[in-house]
């Protein structure tokens, strides 16, 4: 039997089909529009340095009581959440009739170098739960983290459990040390205290050569040549565009926050193993008991189910919930999938505790 | 099925794809050579690029461009390499042109030249250090072979053992590089094996065969990401990758050194200098923002919005009684001037008043001598705490 079930001819005729494709696609990138991300409206109700909280603004007023806020990664822009009119975690919540707001860190420079994750906890986090809670009238609210962000909500949840009145975990690493961790496995031999005094801030550019090593033939070569599939197609190319632009419009990193995130999380595991310290407060998970929702992501290459599924037997809470998501890293926002099922499951949870 | 060909059929095949190739182009431009059958078939792509490069004002459309033939080039290649064994689509064929595929994925990858970082701008400036250091000091390295080992001494020993630690710097990042880039093509090769093995699965009866030649090239690379994941998760990766990071930030450290040696000389402000000013800048906002967080603030706070109001009921009580603004309670030079206070009318309210104003001044002077509230909460004391998160408090200044 031959492994191989087509002829010799038909290397020319994909040869053939690919060259034609990349002809199209020279038409087409000429006349590909500017792309446009970040589509639902919003306004800003706070701001601090480089910090923005916004607040967004759905077709129908909100009918949830409990606002709730996003709290996203340092490491990429927060547009992810909102990208596009038909991929849009944001756009679909307030369709639910839930009032959204989100942290927009900005981009941090030089000046910047000192931020810690005590600023960022117990600073920032902290101001704007404060804000939208003096704008509703409320002592709490509800808190969606979303991967580093995750991280940093499970912190400010556990030291602060009297401002979370629900927590939603998306994609959160809890466990670093879990065998499938690579980026967790390289950090692990680093000096990391000589490469930020070295590098100040962490440059985007070095953090995303990170990313894109995790599986460098796939996504620097294969993703390209599957490209030439759509490239005929102006929406899809746009669509695919979009996606590169948030993949690649990065932040620096904050140096100091950078130092203890990867001293505290992916080093010393300390979220798992305890004695985290923010400022001077203790992180403690037990005290997070108030009710947790964790989405994660079953074929997330960079934060593992194995890295979040722990998060059930660390927290205090009685009452915990999972919801395994059948996609990627970035699909948990952008696929269809995720449009029909995270958001309503995101809105359903609530409703019962609201 | 897979059919066997000759040399003649493999030309032949090359003439197909070249006459193709003119038909798909014939219409955007004329000219095109006849006598392509020796050439690469990815130079369709590069007569492309001629045809579609845009002027200089068009640098954007032209990167594009260039990122989207670069990855076309390789995948041609690949194409062109399996068409090239005349021989059949056997496992030792395929492994021929999976290895010069390899070949251009390497050159295409991150790992190009052995060392993270390398083509992004954080590799150039590097680059561009490192080559500051290898024209201006490794010549002088070389000229005196082992002077590295060589103890310092005099005027100039700190200055010697600075060149010589600049050297160790260096040469410790050759060696990381080697051993990384080692590891690199350990992965590239076992993706070559994994490749073979997946093929071989696919002889094997009842397997499902490769349908298309795009399904060829994914299996190549499935095969590579798998080789490439074991090495990376291995414990002697973990040790290579630190050691090669390391190495990095070690020399670029020591490079920063001597360039601030040199600014500093020349009176210009240092990246020391800077971090210093920027730490004492941003713990100084620290303290503001705690200070201004401080219960005792918040309390000072709602006491001076308390007393704001009881001034304007005490305001509009006296404009009742028919005295003037100017005569305002609690205003002592006034009152020692002689004339009649307004308190005389409000004895009670001017006592809280004052009790009050005392009250605010106590925790004015506390707030200046921070030692004296150990146990205040910084930054967040608005509200009541939960007995919760004091437990969880650590002993450090609580």
């Amino acid at each position: 039997m031959e492994a191989i079930n087509f002829k010799p001819d038909a290397l020319v005729t994909e040869a053939l089909r690919y060259q034609s494709k990349i002809g199209a696609a020279l038409g087409t990138l000429s006349s590909v529009d500017e792309v446009h991300f970040g589509v639902t409206d919003k306004e800003a109700i706070y701001s601090e340095d480089k910090l923005v909280l916004y607040r967004f603004r759905g077709e129908r007023k909100p009918t949830s009581k409990v606002p709730l806020l996003i709290v996203y990664a340092l490491v990429n822009r927060p547009y992810m959440v909102d990208l596009q009119e038909d991929r849009s975690l944001v756009r679909n919540l307030l369709a639910l009739g839930e009032d959204v707001y989100l942290i927009d860190w900005g981009y941090p420079d030089r000046a910047d170098r000192c931020v810690n994750l005590d600023d960022y906890i117990n600073g920032y986090i902290h101001r704007c739960v404060e804000a939208v809670c003096e704008r509703h009238g409320l002592d709490r609210i509800n808190v969606l983290g979303i991967c580093q962000g995750g991280a940093f909500s499970l912190c400010y949840a556990a030291i602060h459990p009297d401002k979370v009145q629900n927590l939603i975990t998306m994609v959160t690493p809890v466990d670093f040390h879990t065998p499938d961790n690579m980026l967790s496995h390289w950090t692990r031999g680093m000096d990391v205290d000589a490469f930020v005094d070295s590098l100040g801030n962490v440059p985007a550019d070095l953090m995303n050569y990170c990313y894109l090593t995790l599986k460098p033939f796939r996504l620097n070569h294969q993703k390209y040549v599957g490209l030439v599939d759509i490239l005929d197609d102006k929406l899809e190319l746009e669509n695919f565009l979009r996606m590169e632009k948030w993949i690649f419009d990065s932040p620096d990193q904050a140096g100091e926050a950078f130092r203890q995130f990867i001293k505290d999380f992916y080093q010393g595991n300390k979220l798992v193993k305890g004695g985290l310290l923010i400022g001077e407060d203790a992180v403690d998970l037990k005290n997070v008991t108030m009710p947790v929702l964790n989405i994660y992501a079953e074929q997330d290459h960079l934060v593992p189910p194995s890295a979040s599924i722990p998060l059930k037997n660390l927290v205090g809470t009685k009452d915990y919930e999972v919801l395994a998501f059948r996609g990627g890293h970035i699909g948990i926002y952008v696929s269809s999938r995720a449009q029909r099922e995270v958001p309503g499951a995101i809105h359903r949870w609530l409703g019962e505790r609201n | 099925m897979a059919t066997h060909k000759s040399g003649d059929d493999w030309l032949k095949m090359s003439q197909d794809y070249w006459r193709g190739w003119q038909d798909l182009t014939q219409q955007a431009m004329k000219g095109i050579q006849s006598e392509q059958s020796a050439a690469p078939w990815h130079e369709g792509l590069e007569q492309w690029s001629r045809l579609f490069r845009g002027g200089p004002g068009q640098s954007d459309m032209n990167s594009v461009l260039d990122q989207l033939l670069d990855h076309g080039r390789g995948y041609l290649n690949f194409l062109q390499q399996v068409a090239s064994h005349p021989g059949s689509f056997g496992a030792e064929d395929l492994r021929a042109a999976a290895q010069r595929m390899m070949e251009e994925l390497r050159i295409a990858s991150p790992f190009a030249q052995g060392m993270p970082f390398a083509g992004s701008p954080l590799g150039e400036q590097f680059a561009t250090a490192l080559k500051w250091w290898q024209e201006s000091v490794a010549p002088l390295q070389e000229q005196s072979q082992g002077w590295s080992r060589m103890p310092a001494f005099g005027m100039a020993r700190e200055y010697v053992e600075q060149a010589q630690a600049l050297s160790a710097a260096q040469e410790k990042l050759k060696d990381a590089n080697q051993r990384y880039g080692a590891l690199i093509a350990k992965a590239l090769e076992g993706g070559l094996e994994r490749f073979q093995s997946k093929l071989a699965e696919r002889f094997e009866p009842g397997a499902r065969r490769v349908e298309d030649m795009r399904g060829l090239y994914d299996l190549f690379i499935d095969g590579l990401e798998e080789a490439y994941a074991e090495i990376a998760l291995s414990s002697e990766f973990r040790v290579v990758y630190g050691d090669l990071v390391n190495a990095q930030s070690d020399l670029r450290l020591k490079i920063q050194r001597v360039v601030e040696q040199v600014t500093g000389s020349l009176g210009m402000p240092t990246r020391s200098e800077m971090n210093t000013l920027e730490s004492r800048v941003h713990e100084l906002r620290r303290a503001a923002k705690r200070s201004h967080e401080h219960p005792a603030v918040s309390s000072l706070k709602a006491e001076l919005d308390e007393l704001r109001q009881e001034l304007a009921a005490l305001k509009a009580s006296q404009h009742g009684a028919g005295h003037d603004d100017d005569e305002l309670p609690l205003a002592p030079g006034r009152a020692a001037a002689g004339r009649k206070p307004a308190v005389a009318t409000r004895p009670v309210t001017s006592v809280r008043v004052k009790a009050k104003a005392e009250s605010a001044k106590t925790e004015a002077a506390k707030l200046s001598t921070p030692k004296a509230t150990p146990k205040a909460k910084p930054a967040r004391a608005s509200s009541a705490k939960p007995a919760a998160r004091a437990a969880t408090r650590t002993a450090k200044g609580k």
